[in-house]
């Protein structure tokens, strides 16, 4: 099985450390073989560019690291195939703590330019339940019409949503092809029907499941495509593979 | 072990679990599949109040609140599964009245939601109806930081000051994964042995479960849904704690306070 977005690090507001030691053996309990990983240290960060390139040098086998960039920094997209000839297999634009658009051209063009790598985009819509946000930080999910935008430029099964709720995924359908993590925090409901209407909608081939940030507890994505009677199988094991060119 | 044997394994995480928060509401539909399902994960008993979305506002006319509470109740006779707890508008007249009533046709604890705060003077005569009948008292709670509380609900302080002030009733904070801080929710009750947390919402942190135990004790965690199945399944599926905490956090804990 492969978890297609965890992260390894610290987060400033919290202390909810995860080791890349911690993650892998919390994963591989549950019978993950790989994962996609993402630095959380460069999540707030202008140019997280070294901390990419140090992120994506230290990891063993387990991990697939994945290449956190603003794309409204210059060199952004040079910085890009230099990760990727270092083993990165995706593009992760997080909540924008960097303030950058994602319906911006310059992200489309990022997010096209990666899929060109053979690699896959994660757009996540936000870094933790945002009710645990500390008051005075705000931290704006990307808008709306900003995800539509590059849903509609980029329209590729590649480009993979996170953390966006049900009905969010559902104004999505329709602009454009993408996929969808299930085990975000606002999808099944109830009501229980929810992830079987997703699975109507855009296909059980662009259904995949992500641990996150915080990790969430590693059967959670497992125990709602077991109870919604989906194919394990393929949101497991032959979606991931498949977007993540393996 | 294999996929098959993981999967056979989460689908046997509940047998035999007692779920101290659960809802039934308007949508009949919803309700048998809810039922069905718990049934399908070997839960013996579900602890169930009105579905407080299918009320017409936060602080429900007397009316509303005896129906929607009459629909539990005939769950509870017709389905071996379900036990009630009344659900309570404290601003009503009647309140009070209503709540001795399903107390004493078989429910088993008493559910406040967002009408008001844990502390607020209404509920006082509520609290002492539990108290009389040994029925314990389950708070909507969230220590939500973000971007604020919501009106009229109940953060964990407040259940603190309620529990401080009313040392014979036993009162269950409502899901510590329901959205907020988990971990200041569980000190926030820490000295209070009359105040009992339930693992539900759909929350599904990594640890959140341990550190409750840590913090709290593992006699005091209770396991509750809320409704998000899943999450409450991998929570406790994927703990790592030891059989016999996971047995007095699934049923043990609950039987304690007469669930």
């Amino acid at each position: 099985m492969i978890d297609v977005l965890s992260f390894v690090g610290c987060f400033p507001f919290r202390y909810v450390c995860a080791s890349a030691e911690f993650v892998a053996e919390k994963l591989r309990a549950w019978g993950f073989e790989r994962a996609v990983v993402a630095p959380l240290a460069a999540v707030a960060l202008k140019n997280p560019f070294k901390a990419d390139l140090e992120f994506t040098r230290s990891l063993g086998e387990f991990f697939l690291p994945a290449a956190v960039l603003n794309p409204e920094y210059p060199g952004a997209e040079a910085d890009l195939e230099a990760l990727a000839a270092e083993g990165a297999r995706a593009l992760l634009y997080p909540i924008p703590y960097q303030g950058f658009r994602a319906g911006s051209i310059k992200a489309a063009r990022l997010a096209k330019r990666a899929i060109k790598l053979g690699m896959a985009v994660l757009v996540s819509a936000t870094l933790e339940d945002q009710r645990q946000y500390p008051r005075r930080i705000r931290l704006n999910k990307f808008a709306m019409r900003d995800v539509e935008r590059l849903v509609a430029a980029v329209n590729d099964e590649r480009l993979i949503l996170s953390e966006f709720s049900f009905g969010e995924v559902k104004e999505l359908a329709g602009k454009g092809a993408f996929s969808v993590d299930i085990g975000s925090r606002g999808i099944f409901g109830p009501p229980f029907t929810q992830l079987n209407e997703l699975a109507e909608l855009l296909g059980v081939r662009r259904l995949v499941a992500a641990t996150y940030y915080p990790l969430k507890y590693p059967a959670a994505p497992l125990a709602k495509a077991l109870l919604a009677g989906l194919d394990l199988e393929r949101i497991f094991v032959e979606n991931p593979k498949r977007l993540l060119g393996l | 072990m294999s996929l098959a044997q993981r999967l056979r394994a989460l689908l046997k995480a509940l047998e035999g679990a007692v779920d101290v928060h659960t809802h039934l509401g308007a949508d009949r539909a919803f309700n048998e599949r809810l039922i069905a399902l718990f049934k399908m994960l070997g839960v013996s008993r579900i602890y169930a109040s009105y579905y407080p979305y299918d009320f017409s506002s936060m602080r429900p006319p007397s009316e509303e609140v005896w129906r929607g509470n009459e629909v539990v109740l005939r769950y509870q006779r017709r389905e071996g599964l379900v036990r009630g707890f009344v659900h309570v508008n404290p601003l009503n007249p009647d309140a009070v009245k209503m709540a001795e009533f399903f107390l004493k046709e078989g429910m088993r604890g008493i559910k406040i939601y967002r009408a008001v705060r844990a502390v607020h003077p209404s509920l006082e005569p509520i609290y002492e109806l539990a108290k009389q009948y040994s029925v314990p008292v389950l708070i909507h709670t969230a220590h939500r930081l973000y971007p604020r509380d919501r009106p009229n609900e109940s953060d964990s302080r407040h259940v603190a000051q309620a529990a401080k002030r009313n040392p014979n009733v036993v009162f269950i904070m409502a899901h510590i994964g329901g959205g907020g801080d988990w971990e200041y929710a569980v000190r926030a009750v820490k000295e209070l042995s009359n105040v009992y947390a339930d693992i539900g919402g759909s929350v599904a942190d990594n640890s959140m479960v341990e550190y409750a135990v840590e913090v709290m004790g593992p006699d005091r965690v209770l396991f509750g849904s809320d409704n998000i199945v899943w999450a409450a399944l991998a929570k406790i599926a994927s703990a790592e704690l030891p059989d016999d905490v996971k047995a007095k956090i699934l049923r043990e804990n609950a039987e304690r306070i007469g669930l």
